[in-house]
């Protein structure tokens, strides 16, 4: 390639580009904040106009309230909102900047952790969570224990609880896992179950009972993965010889073995490796066919 | 007769890895019959199917895809510069070869093996150096049980003034992705730590067998064979993300590529191109629910380091250029100086700086803790040492100062001297 022409081409293209900026520049915040107080300018507008304001942030920190009014504000749309708390959220990298105004952020958070607006309210509900906050965290157990007072469905609430890890969670989700209100909060609830090593007996119970759909024992596999890597190898070998096995889970542990063991550093592993390189040749899978060559690549070097 | 060729300072496969930026090599004679200095050709072995290598003498302006020694005939050393040609990367490990030739009678004297790795657009990657990126990353994650744990752990609410909103914030980055990918090439030596083109669609990064496709609740699902359906943090399997765009027909919600180069005005100053972190780097991890949407969880996610290798290559491409490598230039990087002097930054963020967790420094201006240790090294550069300051990050080429190349460079950011 000739650097000199990709150098004056390139250089035409972000010359482009400032031009266009300086252009808009001078008016764009100016513009932009009266175009979001007008209430009847059409809605993209006022959406490009909050992401306008977006960009100038760190110079101009003052626009987070603007901001923080607009999320709370009830009577404005979901989709201004939803704009409003990305572009907040964005903000939130500027540490620096943002330090003043995050309690306002939080509590305006918390204000409408109830909207009506399903994306809005998860959306605000995972920014509280992944702050790990101690009262959206309570909400979100108590409806999992009180279905009729749930923010968001069940699985949803156990992802979020996810973000912060705690002990006392753990009985909770045990019964749940035992006795799912929904299939995916029964996946949700293993999947955090992989923190809580006293939970490994209840996922290889799981994991090796086939009368479970295939996506909860898929779960309970990658948690045992997590939580109990060892014992996850041996059940991993039988899972992937087993032709009666689901063909995802057979798949899912060929490429863990792959991956995680050394296929030919023992007598017992290099015999596995002889059989699975015979299961290669009759499977009738294509996931466990993929995962067989990819096996056998891997021990080939 | 025969030569020897060494590159990077190492005679084995270890160190035979280039970048565009030239690396310093040495040919010598091996127990010469010659009277007198030998004419060679050190060129590129045909058919040549994978990366392209260009030559030049040491000291000298301009590279060649061939090019003529004349090699004493006492044993010593010729010092010579090689690096991939622009435009021309490797797709595998040793892909090419660069051989040294008699001109007299066009015998073999020596053949090496080698890989032009550069950090490519993760959309355009091959199958292959798909899979090898992710078999290292996942190797490197090892269930959660893995050294991948101290990136969340570093990108934190705690450690973020370190990294975030302060002139720091690019170096601060490059580091922590450099330090990212000397680990997995430590797994993999031919794996690079390829970006995410956030200003343009994605069709082949947001698949089952890349960075995985959101089921109903946002858990990533991943093809039978893609272990990063083994991924773990904090203790918990999975990724949670869902884009807010059409990954396979859309950009994110972020500025253009040309847009952000011209930030930094008419003198295409530092000062103005920290306006990048807002957009496109905060809108980009905006662009989805999930990890990548908080900084406490950010790092979670691979797709964390994606994103900041191309906000690296944004910043790299913008000091290509406007030629911004110059240590003693405000242009180039301000506040010049160190913690303490006039105009000085929070501490950590200034030129002369030390930066934090790689010196190691807990307490008082800095966080409690500083996980992973001092920066990983590199058979193939001593830059930017194990506790790299700020300024050590900026000339990531050694276009200014060849010791000062990191031993990374982008697809498409040539390398051209000052």
């Amino acid at each position: 390639m000739d650097v000199s022409e990709y150098r004056r081409r390139t250089n035409q293209q972000v010359a482009a580009a400032a031009k266009r900026t300086r252009q808009e520049a001078p008016r764009n915040l100016k513009a932009a904040s009266a175009t979001l107080e007008r209430r009847e300018a059409p809605e993209g507008a006022r959406i490009a106009a909050v992401r306008a304001m977006g960009r100038d942030i760190r110079r101009r920190p003052t626009l987070i309230d603007r901001l923080i009014a607009l999320l709370a504000d009830g009577s404005e749309s979901a989709k201004l909102r939803l704009e409003a708390l990305d572009v907040l959220q964005g903000a939130t990298f500027l540490v620096q900047t943002f330090a003043a105004k995050r309690p306002q952020y939080l509590e305006a958070l918390r204000s409408i952790m109830d909207d009506p607006d399903r994306d809005l309210r998860r959306r605000v509900i995972g920014a509280l969570a992944r702050e790990k906050d101690e009262y959206v965290h309570r909400r979100l157990l108590e409806g999992l224990e009180k279905p009729s007072k749930a923010l968001v469905p069940p699985a949803k609430a156990i992802q979020f609880l996810g973000y912060d890890v705690h002990a006392d969670y753990f009985p909770l989700l045990r019964r749940i896992v035992e006795q799912p209100p929904t299939a995916s909060a029964q996946r949700e609830a293993i999947r955090v179950l992989a923190a809580d090593p006293k939970s490994r007996p209840l996922l290889t119970k799981i994991l090796g009972d086939k009368d479970q759909p295939s996506g909860v024992r898929y779960m309970s596999a990658l948690a045992l993965q997590s939580l109990a890597p060892t014992q996850f190898e041996g059940i991993a070998r039988k899972i992937a010889l087993d032709n009666r096995e689901d063909h995802r889970l057979r798949a899912a542990s060929l490429t863990a073995l792959a991956q995680y063991t050394e296929p030919q550093a023992t007598a017992s592993q290099r015999a596995f490796t002889r059989r699975v390189e015979k299961l290669g040749e009759r499977a009738s899978s294509p996931d466990v066919k993929r995962a067989t060559k990819a096996y056998m690549a891997r021990v080939r070097g | 007769m025969d030569a020897r060729l060494t590159i990077n300072g190492g005679p084995n496969a270890s160190t035979a890895y280039v970048g565009w930026a030239p690396v310093p090599a040495q040919l010598s004679l091996v127990d010469p019959l010659s009277p007198g200095p030998v004419e060679v050709t050190v060129r590129n072995q045909e058919p040549q199917t994978g990366g392209r290598i260009v030559f030049a003498l040491a000291g000298s302006p301009s590279s060649e895809p061939a090019l003529p020694v004349t090699v004493p005939p006492d044993g010593s050393p010729v010092d010579l510069l090689i690096a991939g040609q622009f435009g021309s990367p490797s797709t595998a490990d040793g892909d090419t070869a660069v051989e040294v030739v008699r001109q007299a009678t066009g015998e073999l004297l020596v053949a090496t093996r080698l890989m032009v790795r550069v950090r490519k657009d993760a959309d355009t990657l091959t199958t292959a150096e798909r899979d090898r990126f992710l078999s290292a990353l996942a190797g490197l994650n090892d269930r959660g049980m893995g050294a991948y744990s101290d990136y969340p752990n570093i990108h934190t609410s705690a450690g973020s003034p370190e990294a975030h909103d302060n002139p720091g914030f690019l170096p601060w980055h490059r580091a922590f992705l450099l330090d990212l990918e000397r680990e997995l090439q430590a797994i993999d030596p031919s794996v690079s730590l390829h970006y995410w083109r956030f200003d343009e669609p994605g069709p082949n990064v947001f698949t089952r067998g890349f960075m995985g496709v959101p089921a109903a609740n946002g858990l990533l699902q991943f093809a039978a064979t893609n272990p990063l359906q083994f991924w773990a943090t904090a203790s918990l399997p999975g990724i949670v993300r869902r884009p807010l765009f059409n990954v396979a027909t859309e950009p994110a919600s972020v500025s253009d590529e040309a847009t952000t180069l011209a930030l930094g005005g008419s003198g295409h100053r530092y000062v103005g191109l920290r306006d990048m972190e807002g957009d496109p780097h905060g809108f980009a991890h905006t662009s989805f629910t999930g990890f990548i949407r908080s900084i406490g969880t950010a790092a979670n996610d691979p797709l964390f380091f994606m994103l900041h290798a191309n906000a690296d290559r944004l910043w790299a491409k913008w000091q290509w250029l406007h030629r911004r490598f110059d240590l003693t230039s405000a242009s180039t990087f301000t506040p010049l100086g160190a913690f303490g002097s006039p105009g000085a930054a929070r501490i950590g963020h200034n030129l002369d700086d030390t930066m934090w967790p790689w010196n190691q420094v807990v307490g008082g201006d800095r966080p409690a803790t500083a996980p992973g240790g001092n920066f990983p090294p590199s058979l193939l550069t001593a830059a930017p040492g194990p506790i790299p300051t700020v300024g050590a990050l900026i000339d990531y080429q050694g276009v200014r100062t060849p010791g000062s190349r990191l031993g990374f460079d982008y697809d498409d950011v040539p390398f051209e001297a000052s």
